[in-house]
């Protein structure tokens, strides 16, 4: 218990510091604009927007759940295609082998380098579908091969001990095996999805979404709206994150650490 | 041998080289339905390569191979097989880890319950059905590991050096445990150990291998009173006589 006060005391002056930097920062500042985005102000922002919206009427609400629908089809998309092409490319070396030569050099393009591309090329939900995709593709993929080759090759002879058919193997040893990294790839690539809203949809016409709220207050210089809602990005992203991890342990408690 | 005794396993002239390394050179020997036969060599010198020639999981180099009369397969006969390493499935409690070999089988019916039922009876871990490996001990992981082995009704039993890594106590009961595992199945069991001792006490017939390439470097078939008393002069004589034998061929490693 002591132990547990202390955590919340630590938490306390370090949040307390982050709150007095911030206040001292915007009195300090030189720029005009930042004078009404203290702590204060963004919670009364945060506040009104929430309760009556936003400039042109768009509740807080309908940017969250636009922003959280389009990261969850993107997110859904890279899981649905990484996961299976992972596995098959973590059993057979000769596939990875052969589909390095794209997978590479693709995999170090951000997925924001993709906005022009994506603007183009496709139309309003499937453009975020898309850069959502690419942003949370490449972590699980990477995840379920690691996951994959890392099966330990006495738990193979196992299951060939008693006999066991190359299906049997997979579905009884390889995939439970690899679970865990999958699902901590997941995580990941849920987290950088969620990073990639944001900007596509600051430069994408959709009026909805947080990173447009962001972007459309910053244009009107109401600092203290896009800070509410960079606190709105923050917290969403945090429990996503923690939804995950609580999973995990859950999931996983077979397994002696989980890392964060 | 003689013919009116039941020959579970045969090997006749088995060699086994990796590539350029020659890990087993030319053995033979046969090994009686429902024996305990214990074989002990140094560290290195072959001796899991030789067991997994026994189930199946590795050809030999030449040479043969049989088990009731026919070359091991995993596919159509059942082979009971301790590792030496840790070898449970660790997101599987200790009841499904005993069902695994009875899944691959697919006998996974009525049956199979009571059959598991039986095995956690046997090994005693009775109340840690739903354990996982990481929540039970070193000793317990091996009772789950050698009643998955046996659950399957495995016409011989093969153990790797199964409790190499258990602490003296722990392996001293482990002994016991499976001496009356032994007379009550009447397996046929390979075990392998470096530990003299564990083979004199448990073994109806003790192999010394040599260093690698192994050859057989002598068969002691060990005449002790059940039970056997570790501290009694005819089970030090044998002791002694194993270990003088291992160290002769611990010189020049
Ligand atoms: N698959 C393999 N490929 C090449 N060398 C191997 C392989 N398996 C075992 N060896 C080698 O064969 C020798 C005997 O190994 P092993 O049977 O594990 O010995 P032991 O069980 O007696 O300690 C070792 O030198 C080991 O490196
Ligand atoms: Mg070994």
């Amino acid at each position: 218990m002591a132990h547990r006060y202390r955590t919340l005391l630590l938490g306390t002056i370090t949040f307390s510091i982050f709150l007095l930097i911030w206040q001292l920062v915007i009195m300090f500042s030189p720029t005009v604009f930042l004078k009404d985005a203290g702590p204060i102000d963004s919670i009364l922002a945060l506040v009104k927007l929430a309760t009556k919206g936003d400039v042109e009427g768009i509740s807080l609400f309908d940017h969250t759940v636009a922003s959280v629908l389009r990261v969850l089809a993107g997110f859904s998309a890279a899981c649905l295609t990484a996961i299976p092409l992972g596995i098959l490319m973590g059993l057979r070396s000769e596939i990875y082998e052969g589909a390095k030569p794209v997978l590479e050099p693709l995999r170090f393009i951000p997925p924001i380098a993709w906005i022009p591309l994506a603007i183009l090329l496709l139309l309003g939900f499937s453009r975020y579908v898309f850069l959502i995709w690419l942003g949370a593709f490449f972590p699980i993929l990477v995840n379920t091969i690691v996951g994959i080759k890392a099966v330990k090759p006495t738990l193979i002879e196992v299951a060939k001990v008693f006999g066991a058919k190359k299906r049997q193997i997979v579905s009884k040893i390889v995939v439970p095996s690899s679970l865990p990294e999958v699902v901590a790839g997941m995580r990941i690539g849920l987290g950088i999805g969620w990073m990639c809203i944001v900007a596509a949809e600051m430069i994408a016409p959709e009026v909805t979404g947080l990173g447009k709220l962001i972007l459309k207050s910053a244009q009107l210089f109401q600092i203290d709206v896009v800070i509410a809602g960079m606190i709105v990005i923050g917290i969403l992203g945090l429990i996503m994150n923690e939804t995950f991890l609580i999973f995990e342990r859950r999931m996983f408690k077979w397994r002696r650490e989980i890392r964060v | 041998m003689n013919e009116n005794v039941n020959v579970k396993v045969s090997i006749k002239n088995v060699s086994k080289a990796f590539s350029k390394l020659q890990v087993i050179d030319n053995i033979s020997f046969d090994v009686v339905e429902g024996q305990f036969v214990c074989i002990v060599g140094p560290s290195g010198c072959g001796k899991t390569t030789f067991l997994k020639m026994v189930a199946g999981l590795e050809a030999p180099s030449s040479g043969s191979i049989l088990v009731d009369g026919f070359p091991p397969n995993p596919k159509n006969r059942n082979i009971g097989f301790v590792f030496q390493e840790e070898s449970l499935l660790p997101w599987r409690n200790v009841y499904e880890n005993i069902r695994f070999g009875l899944e691959i089988r697919s006998n996974k019916n009525r049956k199979s319950d009571s059959i598991i039922e039986e095995m956690i009876k046997l090994v005693g871990l009775n109340g840690f059905e739903k354990y996982y490996p990481n929540q039970i001990s070193g000793g317990m992981n091996k009772r789950v590991a050698i009643a998955r082995a046996l659950a399957v009704d495995p016409s011989i039993l093969l153990m790797d050096e199964p409790f190499g890594d258990l602490d003296a106590q722990t392996r001293w009961i482990m002994h016991k445990e499976l001496k009356s595992i032994h007379e009550k199945l009447k397996k046929t069991i390979i075990f392998v150990t470096h530990n003299v001792e564990e083979a004199v006490y448990l073994g109806d017939l003790v192999l010394v291998f040599s260093k690698r390439p192994i050859k057989i470097r002598e068969v002691i078939p060990i005449e002790l009173s059940e039970p056997r008393d570790k501290l009694s002069e005819q089970f030090i004589k044998y002791r002694e006589m194993a270990i003088g034998l291992l160290r002769e061929e611990l010189v020049g490693i």
